[in-house]
């Protein structure tokens, strides 16, 4: 029998047992949105559903114990598995309807919690099922990891001491556990879709690139030092920063050498095999009709939207090698996927220019964002014609680029009001967000609806910059400055947002 | 005077009367009497308790609420974030009268009051707002601007804020003084509306679940997002059509299901069903269309009217 079994094994009976006896309700109805469960209030505050959720979580959590016990044995545990599975069910549904009924930044903490620990469980009872029968499976595995990525991307993996930490162990335990029981069954390996080794991603830019302007391309630097940059950020520029490209920050990153972001099979590694859940933006633009977000398993979102010809269907299809195009646009956009797995974390590195002090928004000071103590990192990995609308953060922004290439088009802080800005919309403010499609104005994309040939004559005095990215490029773009960004080819990038 | 229920029961919320024997009850899966009395009022049921008036005094079942909060919590309607919204007269006059709104029901200061005219008859709960029915039989709606196809209307802040009540105008055309609405109802991201003749409109958000996207690949895993009880709904009230269009003289809204008592006694249901709340059994998951439940009450009765959790169902019965 496996040791790394037993420790998965006994890794989730400690959790039970730890949620059989966590206070959920306690903390009363604050609200959150950091991983940091609030310190406990006075129990006047407890709210009523919170605790009735904490009191079926802690029963079903004793039901799986119970099973658990009754493991080595084909005995009858006197519990009944479809009433627990319902109810594990129940509690996460619950969880939902919170999700959805609270505006995200009040949503009391707890949700979070009885969620984690409700997909926690709803694991554990499928590794219990297969521990009683011995069919440890693909398909197991799967379930598993789904249930925990579910719980770190729509939950944040909160709870304490459960949570993140103990997701990312058992994620780990799990991965490990899995190596060890498919390389024992190498040899009855059936043939399958296999990824090709030694591949890496296609530069092909599908739909051509533009023509940059000379005197409008953003200056490319290297060679300086934090001083030099602090200086360029706050006096230099006398409060007229310019979009500007460093050549060097991304030098030393592992991700362009030993861990090589270009090649599908190391990606692969490096989320179980592909399995990791991924978040992913379908369609051309968040502003687009009929655009959506799916969370999906990492290996399917490089066969379906990255690039179909990186998984050979069958040894003998002989068709010759067309370029084939993924059908929709989907796009792994603003996800902290360095949180969600840590691995990869240690291909990049921060560069030190997040570091720098840095000037508030240059015209409207509402927009500055409460300050963050680390930059925020972001992932954002599509194939060609990705297309982050004409939009401004309410940060000073790094955007280094990895894989592929991508262009860059930025007008200044200055210009908002020709720009266009949005309103409400459903609810949401949306005066982050342009308007305008860059895409449709430059003839690239195709669009009806408007009328452009206006919006193209009212713009054409107002100044702009551009850039094309390519690998070890960081594009730095100052607060407030409107960009709008559009993937050539296949492209893995990263942003670091500070203030 | 008989109650009966089926649905959601994991904390016993549904054993009025009955003993509590598990430890970790069952739902019910068919409507099961739970309560018979002389007089019962139409119950009050949340996620984790149900509340009836019997003979004149409340009583609870379930994970209940402390005892001091019952009468409040009766007579008022809770959103899925806790708030409550409550009725309260005018002193001197019958031609208006106050909605007050606390943020729970343990907050002391009320955080808003509006005054209402024609005064409010009736209310009802959505997950992230109310539905308010006046004495003139029209509709006003409030709440979260981010799910406004459940208000009915157009939001235009300043001038129509989606935090203050403000009348469905479509319903207004629909309906009229010869057939206004007699009652309101709302559950989840749904809201409906029975008028006096006995037509349903049901209006609200539905986006979310018709578009929840399957997982490529990987098996078809539910999102732990339960559906909704009324294909496609959008912001404009449209009617509901139960068994080519019988009059209903009793309707009510659960998170993910709806009841309906048609007007030649027969019950009604549609939606979601895991946790047993359309009383059918547990072989269908669920009812995309209105379909007939076999219940009859008992000899020399009748059924009164329907009533529901966000996922329990209610038939009350009475002597004829």
């Amino acid at each position: 029998m496996s040791s790394l079994r037993d420790q998965v094994l006994s890794q989730y009976r400690n959790a039970a047992a730890t949620v059989a006896t966590s206070q959920h309700a306690s903390p009363g109805s604050q609200t959150t949105t950091t991983n940091t469960p609030p310190e406990p209030s006075q129990p006047t505050g407890t709210d009523l559903k919170a605790l009735a959720m904490q009191q079926l979580l802690q029963r079903q959590a004793q039901l799986l114990i119970k099973l658990h016990e009754f493991l080595p044995q084909n005995a009858d545990t006197g519990v009944d598995e479809d009433l627990l599975q319902t109810r594990l069910d129940d509690l996460a549904s619950v969880c939902m309807t919170a999700f959805y009924a609270y505006r995200f930044d009040l949503l009391p903490y707890y949700w979070r919690w009885i969620y984690t620990d409700t997909l926690i469980l709803m694991s554990y009872h499928a590794i219990l099922k297969a521990a009683r029968e011995d069919s440890f499976d693909e398909n197991l595995m799967d379930r598993v990891v789904e249930s925990l990525d579910r719980a770190l991307i729509v939950a944040g993996g909160a709870g304490k001491p459960l949570g993140k930490q103990w997701i990312e162990k058992t994620l780990e335990l799990l991965s490990r556990f899995w190596e060890e029981a498919e390389t024992s069954e190498e040899e009855t390996q059936r043939p399958q879709k296999r990824i090709k080794r030694d591949t890496t991603f296609s530069t092909h830019e599908p739909f051509g690139r533009p023509n940059l302007s000379a005197e409008r391309t953003c200056p490319r630097y290297e060679n300086w030092t934090l001083e030099r940059f602090e200086k360029y950020m706050n006096e230099e520029s006398q409060g007229k920063l310019l979009p500007i490209v460093f050549t060097d920050l991304t030098k030393e990153w592992p991700a362009f050498s030993d861990m090589p972001w270009n090649s599908p099979e190391y990606l692969l590694s490096r989320t179980f095999g592909g399995r990791r859940l991924v978040p992913v933006e379908i369609g051309r633009s968040y502003v687009d009709e009929g655009w959506s977000q799916e969370l999906i398993q990492f290996k399917h979102f490089l066969a379906k939207y990255i690039d179909p010809s990186i998984t050979t269907p069958t040894p003998n299809a002989t068709t010759p090698t067309q370029k084939l195009q993924p059908e929709k646009v989907g796009y792994l956009a603003q996800h902290n996927l360095f949180q969600q797995i840590p691995s990869l974390r240690n291909d990049i590195q921060v560069p030190d220019f997040c570091w720098a002090d840095v000037p508030p928004h240059p015209t409207d000071s509402t927009k500055n964002q409460t300050p963050v103590h680390v930059p925020q990192l972001n992932a954002w990995f599509g194939p060609a014609k990705t297309i982050t609308p004409l939009h401004t953060d309410g940060y000073h922004n790094l955007l280094c680029q990895v894989v592929g290439t991508k262009y860059v088009r930025l007008y200044s802080p200055e210009e908002t009001g020709r720009l266009r800005p949005r309103g409400m919309e459903h609810g949401v403010d949306m005066s982050n967000t342009s308007e305008l499609d860059v895409g449709v104005l430059e003839g690239w994309d195709e669009d009806g609806v408007n009328d452009w040939e206006s919006i193209r004559k009212e713009l054409k005095d107002v100044p702009y910059w551009e850039t094309i990215l390519n690998p070890g490029d960081t594009l730095v773009i100052p607060i407030g400055w409107w960009h709008y960004v559009r993937s050539l080819s296949i492209s893995f990038s990263v942003s670091f947002w500070w203030n | 005077m008989d109650l009966f229920a089926t649905g959601f029961n994991a904390w016993n919320q549904l054993s009025i009367e009955q003993k509590i024997l598990t430890d970790e009850p069952h739902d019910l899966f068919a409507f099961t009497k739970v309560l018979s009395a002389t007089a019962i009022e139409r119950p009050v049921s949340r996620l984790t308790y149900t509340i009836i008036r019997q003979d004149g005094r409340l009583i609870v079942a379930g994970l209940a609420p402390e005892p001091q909060h019952l009468e409040l919590l009766y007579t008022s309607a809770e959103d899925a974030s806790g708030q409550i919204l409550t009725i309260v007269k005018d002193q001197n006059t019958h031609d208006s009268n106050k909605l007050i709104k606390h943020s729970s029901v343990s907050s002391l200061e009320p955080d808003a009051i509006f005054a209402c005219t024609p005064p409010v008859t009736q209310i009802a709960a959505f997950s992230t707002g109310f539905v308010i029915l006046h004495a003139n039989g029209t509709v006003s709606t409030f709440g979260d601007s981010r799910f406004e196809a459940c208000l009915g209307r157009d939001i235009d802040p300043p001038n129509r804020p989606s935090e203050t009540p403000g009348p469905v105008p479509d319903l207004h055309e629909i309906t009229s003084a010869d057939d206004p609405v007699k009652c309101v109802t709302a559950g989840g991201t749904a809201v409906a509306a029975l008028t006096t003749s006995g037509s349903v409109y049901v209006w609200g958000s539905s986006t979310t679940s018709s578009t929840a996207p399957k997982a490529s690949g990987s098996s078809s895993h539910h999102h732990h997002r339960r559906g909704h009880a009324f294909q496609q709904l959008s912001g404009i009230p449209n009617y509901t059509e139960i068994d080519d269009g019988k009059d209903v003289v009793d309707v009510a809204l659960g998170e993910s299901h709806a009841i309906a008592l048609t007007a030649d006694g027969l019950i009604y249901v549609i939606g979601e069903n895991n946790n047993g709340q359309l009383g059918i059994g547990k072989a269908i998951e669920r009812a995309e269309e209105w379909i007939n439940v076999p219940f009859n009450a008992a000899e020399g009765s009748k059924i009164v009217g329907v009533a529901a959790g966000p996922r329990a169902s209610f038939i009350l019965t009475a002597r004829t």
